[in-house]
């Protein structure tokens, strides 16, 4: 009963938090000074008139009102100026940019949990040794360099002096063009998410539980996957929800430099051209994104650990 | 094991204990000071923050980024003292140069020195309003004398050469005449011990100095601009921090100190503004808050503004960002510290004594954050110079002629594939400015709060 009651109560928050992100977003997408229909050669008449069309002319609030009440029913209004009348939800679902997206999300979010887990725990197990050291270097290295860094020095090696991997990803056609892509949006979650798992594993290690595994006989491998891994894979749930967060950003810039046609490269173009159908489209997506991962982790967290008691108030 | 011994020597040589009864006069001298010292037990008070120095110097990792972290802070600071060229000057004939490369100019300004001159002034490798010399009256004073000589004309692409032992002193060289070491043509300069009475003195160059990190494609010399870079980032890390930790420690030590309904209400504020992914709204705030900074800079007339505007819209633009957006997560830390503190007696005096809240706050709760405020700053510096560098490296932060890290990488990436150096020195800088002070913050972590050392 407190289970749905919590889970009723985080989805309330969550609209919440989406419906705060939509006003914020809409009201400082209008403080941008000027018109969207602002060019060199564009009279007041013809602004008022394109104003006039798209509902720009009313006050923000109505504007806002009309915009969440469109929105619910399906309709994210069309674009001003990059596709001009093309409605938004075409252009985000069916030209194939959020596919390509969570193509990429997706793949780059398994690669840093699948090899960051084990790293993380091969870690924690050769602790102090060479190993140990050496990737403790190479994951604090991870998280030190931007992912703009990252890239370049890929493009440079792999793909300028080497020419075993494409400059340009495009589309994502071929197996080859996701690599450079996928290795830098995960690297710094990947290093993220070994460096939780070493100091997570590293504190299971020495409760008591694994002492008394250990004085039962057990074989070390077993306690280590069975009894350590489990609770100490905890931390690493939680932190998937700025995991999310961290590969939309990163798509951002990576969408960019690969020139691939996705969600994130065209979220920044739509800023810079002041397209606001467009703007709060892929804001909402990509916040919506984000907080139903948060959502999902919370509850997964509870199911998880029964020790967490989320009903209570406060810490 | 000593007494076992002890216990032996008593039953087999009863007399040897005997022998101990048997003192000198010396046994009965009073003790030296060294003696006194010895037995002292009693360890000098180690406070705070000798104790954690010396845990923070135990650790080899973070000494490392310390070191790291200040000979960049000593490349940024005081390196430009060392570096002829500035950031945003550019230099005629040094476009495009490689690493510790010299441009054409440079090289024959070089074979000149080289072959015995004692000084040079090229017009085509100074910048702006030095790029030529104009017409008047000037002085040059070298090895305790003066050349004093009137110029008819302004000159320019040319290059002045003193040479104390030549015959003609002073002459100038057309630029495009220099062959095989020498100027082909060369034209005498008058000179006289004297200087007129307008006369201006004119600085020669002894040696040229290198282009370290090569110069970019308008001929500013990278390892300048990176200097600057860097000094750049490092301030807006800095301050980014600072507002982050004002307005963290305050609200996080408000509301852990009110309690109650207050308390519940400001965390709900915190909760949702975590929730918020902030790198949509951020970027959303850059273009924003563009046009009425501009417009608030050139029209108020406050100093304090006027300060401001010298930084640019785009840096303060971050820091707004940042005092609206970064503050949650010092607050939630602080606040948890307070609501721990807030239980300690030392609180209970102070409230009996009268002191009001914010007195306790301030002078109470406050001071014994200081671990958390440090090493929460102290992580946060990194993390604010990497969101500028994103920023600026999708071309929404620091604009030309400013220059910052980010920016710098966002300048090269166009010609990456032509000139990779000009992306790797920045690069560069930035990790490692990144990696330093997130190992120092670690250390720190360690060091001030060893409860949490993992």
């Amino acid at each position: 009963m407190d289970m749905i009651a919590y889970v009723l109560k985080r989805i309330g928050v969550s609209i919440m938090t989406l419906l705060l992100v939509a006003a914020i977003t809409f009201f400082l997408m209008n403080a941008i000074p000027g018109s969207p229909f602002m060019t060199e050669k564009s009279t007041p008449e013809q602004i008022a008139l394109a104003n006039a069309k798209y509902g720009l002319d009313k006050p923000l609030i109505v504007q806002f009102g009309n915009y969440i009440k469109n929105y619910l029913h399906g309709d994210m209004g069309v674009s001003l100026k990059m596709q001009e009348g093309t409605s938004v939800s075409k252009i985000l679902f069916s030209q194939g940019k959020f596919t390509l997206s969570i193509k990429l999300g997706l793949l780059a979010l398994l690669v840093a949990v699948l090899i960051g887990v084990p790293v993380g725990v091969l870690q924690a197990y050769y602790r102090g040794g060479w190993l140990d050291n050496f990737l403790r270097v190479l994951t604090t290295l991870g998280i030190a360099m931007p992912s703009f860094v990252v890239a370049t020095l890929m493009l440079f090696g792999f793909a300028v002096s080497m020419k075993i991997l494409p400059v340009q990803s495009n589309s994502l056609t071929t197996p080859a063009a996701y690599v450079m892509p996928v290795i830098t949006l995960a690297l710094s979650p990947f290093c993220r998410i070994a460096k939780l798992t070493r100091t997570s594993m590293l504190d299971s290690i020495s409760q008591d539980y694994i002492r008394t595994a250990r004085a039962k006989g057990l074989k070390t491998k077993i306690i280590l996957f069975k009894h350590a891994l489990r609770n100490s894979l905890i931390p690493v749930i939680t932190y998937l929800g700025p995991l999310t967060a961290g590969i939309i950003t990163g798509a951002l810039v990576v969408e960019q430099i690969f020139h691939i046609p996705g969600l994130g490269d065209y979220f920044v173009s739509s800023i810079l051209n002041r397209d606001y159908p467009v703007i709060m489209g892929t804001t909402m997506l990509l916040a919506a994104l984000i907080i139903f991962m948060n959502l999902i982790v919370d509850i997964a967290y509870k199911i998880v650990d029964p020790r967490i008691n989320i009903i209570k108030k406060g810490n | 094991m000593e007494g076992k011994k002890v216990f032996q020597v008593f039953h087999t040589n009863t007399d040897q204990i005997l022998d101990l009864n048997q003192f000198s006069d010396e046994d009965f001298s009073s003790a030296s000071a060294d003696e006194k010292k010895s037995m002292v037990q009693m360890h000098k008070s180690v406070s705070y923050w000798q104790d954690a120095w010396r845990r923070f110097r135990g650790n080899p990792v973070s000494m490392g980024g310390l070191i790291v972290f200040l000979i960049i802070l000593l490349f940024s600071f005081v390196g430009p003292l060392f570096v002829e060229y500035s950031y945003e000057d550019q230099y005629r004939s040094a476009q495009k140069l490689a690493p510790m490369q010299y441009s054409e100019m440079e090289q024959n300004v070089m074979t000149l020195l080289a072959s015995g001159v004692d000084g040079v002034y090229a017009t085509s490798l100074k910048s702006g309003s030095l790029t030529a010399i104009k017409k008047g009256s000037w002085y040059i004073t070298s090895g305790g004398k003066t050349y004093a000589f009137t110029l008819e004309k302004t000159v320019e692409k040319a290059t002045l050469v003193l040479d104390a032992d030549a015959d003609v002193p002073v002459y100038i060289g057309k630029d495009k005449d220099f062959e095989n070491g020498a100027f082909t043509e060369i034209t005498p300069v008058e000179t006289t011990d004297t200087p007129a009475g307008d006369a201006q003195e004119l600085e020669l160059s002894t040696k040229v100095f290198p282009h370290v990190f090569g110069t970019d494609s308008q001929g500013r010399d990278l390892m300048a601009r990176c200097m600057y870079g860097s000094r750049v980032s490092i301030i807006i890390g800095v301050v980014a921090a600072l507002i982050v930790l004002i307005i963290g420690a305050l609200y996080g030590a408000i509301s852990g100190f009110a309690g109650g309904r207050v308390d519940f209400v400001m965390m709900r504020i915190v909760d949702l503004i975590y929730s918020i992914p902030d790198v949509l709204i951020v970027l959303l705030l850059q273009v924003v808050l563009k046009a009425p900074l501009q417009n608030w800079f050139d029209t108020s007339k406050f100093p304090l503004v006027k300060a401001l505007s010298t930084l640019g819209v785009g840096i303060v633009s971050i820091f707004i960002t940042f005092a609206l957006l970064y503050w949650v997560g010092m607050a939630r830390i602080i606040r948890g510290q307070v609501l721990q503190l807030k239980e300690q007696e030392y609180v209970t005096a102070a409230t009996v004594l009268g002191a009001s809240s914010s007195r306790i706050i301030r002078r109470h709760l406050l001071p014994n954050c200081v671990g958390q405020l440090i090493i929460q700053t102290c992580l946060q510096i990194p993390s604010a110079i990497f969101l500028e560098s994103f920023l600026s490296y999708l071309g929404l932060g620091v604009s030309a002629p400013m220059a910052s890290l980010g920016s710098l990488c966002s300048d090269a990436k166009e010609t990456f594939l032509l000139f990779p150096y000009r992306l790797l020195f920045p690069a560069v800088l930035l990790s490692l400015i990144v990696l330093s002070l997130n190992l120092v913050g670690d250390g720190l972590r360690d060091a001030l709060d060893p409860r949490l050392k993992s």
